[in-house]
């Protein structure tokens, strides 16, 4: 099943020179997982927010499994794609247990009243990043990598197919950056998919099945990690020269800017 | 001094709230110290049962006490056990007026700005108490010491005067209040000039180019050192001695021979 | 907290409930003179009368108002995602003191008088419509103001109240010159919030007015929670965002429209009881909003009661919006300080 087909995406902020997106097309399926890269001021953020039905775009169709994006209600949009920005807030008073709760939000009837239901998936989402020792905690008093693993349990409690997720390893260690990478597979393997915008190419290469590369509003590449990690296709977008080697153990591509010492 | 002026301001027209009035009435309550020394004049003091707490007539002073001018309270009134009030309406204790006579206590109102306005005060007063005829006799004492007075002035030529109540901010008497009234009864020209309020704020600028001859100060002090209103230095100051200008009841007589004094030279 | 918000939510209520009967009982035991409640119930005067018309509405509006005020304060923090505004930053009580002051200066004039004077003393309605108008349209222009992009803005909002209020202060001094010593007397003790004796059948209808707002505000706490993620976090789980603002906006001004109405501006109460509230409960607003209910109703019933009792010896009262500031800072501070 195709989670997200986006097609001809164009979109100007209000009051910009230049399009941020001049005609982007990406598709999602179950059980995928895809990377936007490319470098800054491409229109990664962008594209993630259209997918989420956050901006509309001023031509082109999105939809969410096969519906399309301005025929679905809020709420019946936030129990298909969940979404989690670049820089989540950080002054919340708010425990890491009920952040995680707000998670279900799309679920829940006018009174807004959590069931047993939803306290145990926000438990084992929160159980699942590692961070249910951090339950009453408030986020505001988390460091950057545990406030993190937090908002990943609330985009997983969700229980949203698709996932859109920007920048979502910036602040975490190694050990949790594997542990979310595991998350993703497990929840692709399930049946869903994520769209991750990320910036660090080796990760990107060795979780993802497929990465777009984006130039300057645009998808100039589009595939496999093999197909898109090529040498000289970063170097043009990137405006650097890099190299590209397998990784001796996976056989999975990575990405090395060439630096002189 | 502000209160006193706010109440002595205050307009409406003599109204009844409530019940009726029994025919024979005992227990009365006064939410306005005036309105007391009516009832007092009357010679009603065994029939008054609460006064303000601003009441300092010595013959008052082991009456309970019911509240201010603008915050009578209701549950002290109430304790009392009157049959009725009399109030002077205002802004203010709008409020409370009507609470009392939602309760059950007739309520009877009584503007106080001009002497008329006091007259009547005496007579309806005197009506409700049944005591009619002292009403006449204390409307007429009143008058008999305005005709006196405006006799002893007549021939004279009038001296312009600003009747001061208060400084900083400048408040001065206007000719149809009773303040001003009684000012030309004693033979003075209110120099404030034509103006509706029985009160009111006069600017420095004002008061010089009402160019007065003597300048009165009723109830306030004149600051020690310098004149009271710039610009004008050279203007005579007097100073009533009688407070009984501020009160806008039967004492008013007290405050003629008085202001007749301050204006002769 | 492993208890669901439902369940935090009954507890508060459960607990803050006697709380407020205590106040009440307080609130009832309290006043100008001795009261014998025996000697009230059976019907004795003035004990009667005093009892259930004069303190039990008071007690009543206080309640109702402190209610209404701690929960319009929530609200608007929420929606300004400011703790420091309280339910007058909206330029509300700006807008009421000069609906208050053109109503008292018209009454002056010639036309007012005439006017006013037909109904004289019961000339107290125009006064109260003007002033809960008056915050209406204010409130509707800080929001329009405090828009931009079509979207409510918090802090450009909170910055167009505090000029507007700037504002409407500076104007009712004006006006003050204009205005004759008792009217400005009457203005002030209005706009330090007083507590007077209404009828029953006026507080019933109040209550149940206040109802509405209310429940409308209860419905939307969980929405409010999903403000603090930020504008996107809350659009991202199906949050309309714009819409929600705006009722809660409303809902707020409503309720404090309402009980300006009755007792001018009293102060401190919509902002403290939130906070307060807070310490105790954390920041889940499906339980804050009641429980600041019951807390302010039960604030201003005390503080009310603290004013009848202060200065009974001088036979006056303070305005009850000085004693919830005199009483409430300290306590606030106290609290503050104990969960530091």
């Amino acid at each position: 099943m195709i989670l997200l087909e986006a097609r001809g995406l164009r979109f100007r902020h209000p009051g910009a020179a230049r399009e941020a997106l001049a005609g982007a097309s990406l598709s999602v399926a179950s059980g995928e997982v895809v990377a936007a890269i490319g470098p800054n001021a491409a229109g990664k953020s962008t594209l993630a927010r259209l997918c989420c039905g956050l901006l509309a775009p001023q031509e082109g169709a999105i939809s969410l499994q096969q519906a399309p994006m301005s025929r679905l209600g809020r709420r019946e949009r936030a129990r298909r794609v969940a979404f989690l920005p670049q820089n989540p807030p950080h002054d919340l008073s708010f425990t890491a247990r009920e952040v995680a709760l707000m998670g279900r939000a799309p679920h829940l009837g006018l009174w807004s009243l959590e069931g047993p239901h939803d306290l145990e998936i926000a438990r084992s989402a929160l159980d699942q990043f590692d961070a249910l020792d951090l339950a009453e905690r408030p986020v505001s008093q988390l460091s950057g990598g545990e406030r993190q693993r937090v908002f990943l349990a609330r985009a997983f409690a969700q229980e949203a197919a698709l996932l859109v997720l920007d920048e979502p390893t910036a602040a975490l260690d190694l050990s949790h950056q594997v542990l979310l990478v595991n998350a993703l597979r497990r929840k692709a393997r399930e049946g869903g998919g994520a769209l991750l915008v990320l910036h660090d190419l080796a990760l990107a290469g060795a979780a993802c099945d497929r990465l777009a590369l984006l130039d300057r509003g645009q998808v100039v590449a589009e595939g496999t990690p093999a197909e898109v990690l090529r040498p000289e296709v970063l170097s043009a977008v990137y405006g650097t020269p890099v190299e590209v080697v397998a990784n001796p153990v996976t056989g999975q591509p990575l990405v090395a800017p060439r630096i002189s010492r | 001094m502000i209160l006193l002026l706010g109440l002595l301001l205050a307009a409406g027209p003599r109204q009844h709230l409530g019940p009726p009035a029994p025919a024979q009435v005992r227990r009365v309550v006064t939410l306005a110290p005036a309105l007391s020394e009516i009832v007092l004049s009357l010679g009603a003091l065994d029939r008054l049962v609460g006064v303000t707490r601003f009441d300092d007539d010595p013959r008052t002073s082991d009456l309970p006490r019911i509240g201010g001018y603008n915050d009578p309270q209701p549950e002290a009134v109430l304790a009392v056990k009157p049959d009725l009030a009399l109030a002077e309406p205002a802004p203010a204790n709008r409020g409370p007026v009507e609470t009392l006579a939602r309760l059950g206590i007739p309520v009877e109102t009584f503007p106080l700005s001009r002497v008329a306005d006091i007259e009547d005060a005496i007579s309806g007063i005197s009506a409700l108490l049944g005591m009619q005829e002292r009403g006449r006799e204390v409307r007429a004492g009143l008058e008999r010491a305005r005709q006196e007075a405006r006799e002893k002035a007549r021939g004279r030529p009038r001296t312009r005067a600003l009747l001061v109540f208060g400084l900083d901010p400048l408040v001065v008497a206007g000719p149809d209040g009773f303040a001003g009234e009684l000012l030309r009864d004693a033979g003075g020209e209110n120099a404030a000039g034509p103006n509706a309020l029985p009160f009111f704020r006069l600017s420095a600028e004002a008061a010089v180019r009402a160019a007065p001859e003597v300048i009165v100060l009723c109830g306030v002090e004149s600051p020690g050192g310098r004149p009271p209103i710039p610009g004008l230095t050279k203007t005579r100051v007097a100073v009533l001695r009688s407070t009984a200008l501020m009160h806008p009841g039967p004492r008013l007589p007290e405050a003629l021979a008085d202001l007749a004094a301050a204006l002769a030279r | 907290m492993r208890r669901s918000a439902a369940a935090r939510a009954s507890l508060s209520i459960a607990l803050l409930t006697p709380v407020v009967l205590a106040a009440v009982a307080v609130g009832l035991a309290v006043g100008a003179g001795e009261l014998s409640l025996s000697g009230a119930l059976r019907g004795r005067e003035p004990d009667a009368t005093v009892l259930f018309r004069l303190r039990l509405p008071r007690v009543l509006l206080a309640a109702e108002v402190g209610a209404a005020l701690s929960v319009a304060g929530v609200a608007l923090q929420a929606l300004l995602r400011n703790p420091l505004a309280d339910p007058f930053v909206f330029g509300l009580s700006g807008g009421a003191a000069i609906g208050i002051a053109v109503v008292t200066v018209a009454s002056g004039s010639a036309i007012g008088l005439a006017a006013t004077s037909a109904a004289s003393f019961l000339g107290v309605l125009p006064a109260q419509l003007a002033a809960v108008a008056g915050a209406m349209a204010a409130a509707l222009l800080i929001f329009t103001l405090g828009r931009a992009r079509g979207q409510l803005e918090p802090a450009r909002a909170l910055l167009a109240g505090i000029v507007f209020n700037s504002f409407a202060s500076a104007l009712v001094l004006s006006v003050e010159a204009v205005l004759r010593p008792d009217q400005m007397q009457a203005v002030s003790l209005w706009l330090a919030g007083t507590l007077g004796y209404e009828a029953m059948p006026l507080l019933a209808g109040a209550g149940i007015a206040l109802l509405l707002p209310a429940l409308v505000l209860v419905a939307l706490a969980g929405r409010l929670n999903l403000l603090s993620l930020g504008d996107e976090g809350a659009a991202a789980l199906g949050v309309d965002v714009g819409r929600t603002r705006l009722l809660a906006f409303f809902a707020a001004s409503a309720a404090v429209g309402i009980a300006v109405a009755f007792t001018g501006l009293v102060g401190f109460v919509g902002l403290i009881v939130p906070h307060a509230v807070r310490l105790v409960t954390g920041p889940d607003h499906r339980v804050v909003l009641p429980a600041s209910a019951l807390g302010g109703a039960a604030f201003l019933v005390l503080a009310d009661a603290l004013a009848r009792v202060l200065f009974r010896g001088l036979g006056a009262e303070p305005p009850v919006g000085a004693v919830t500031a005199i009483v409430g800072a300290p306590l606030f501070v106290l609290l503050m300080r104990s969960r530091a």
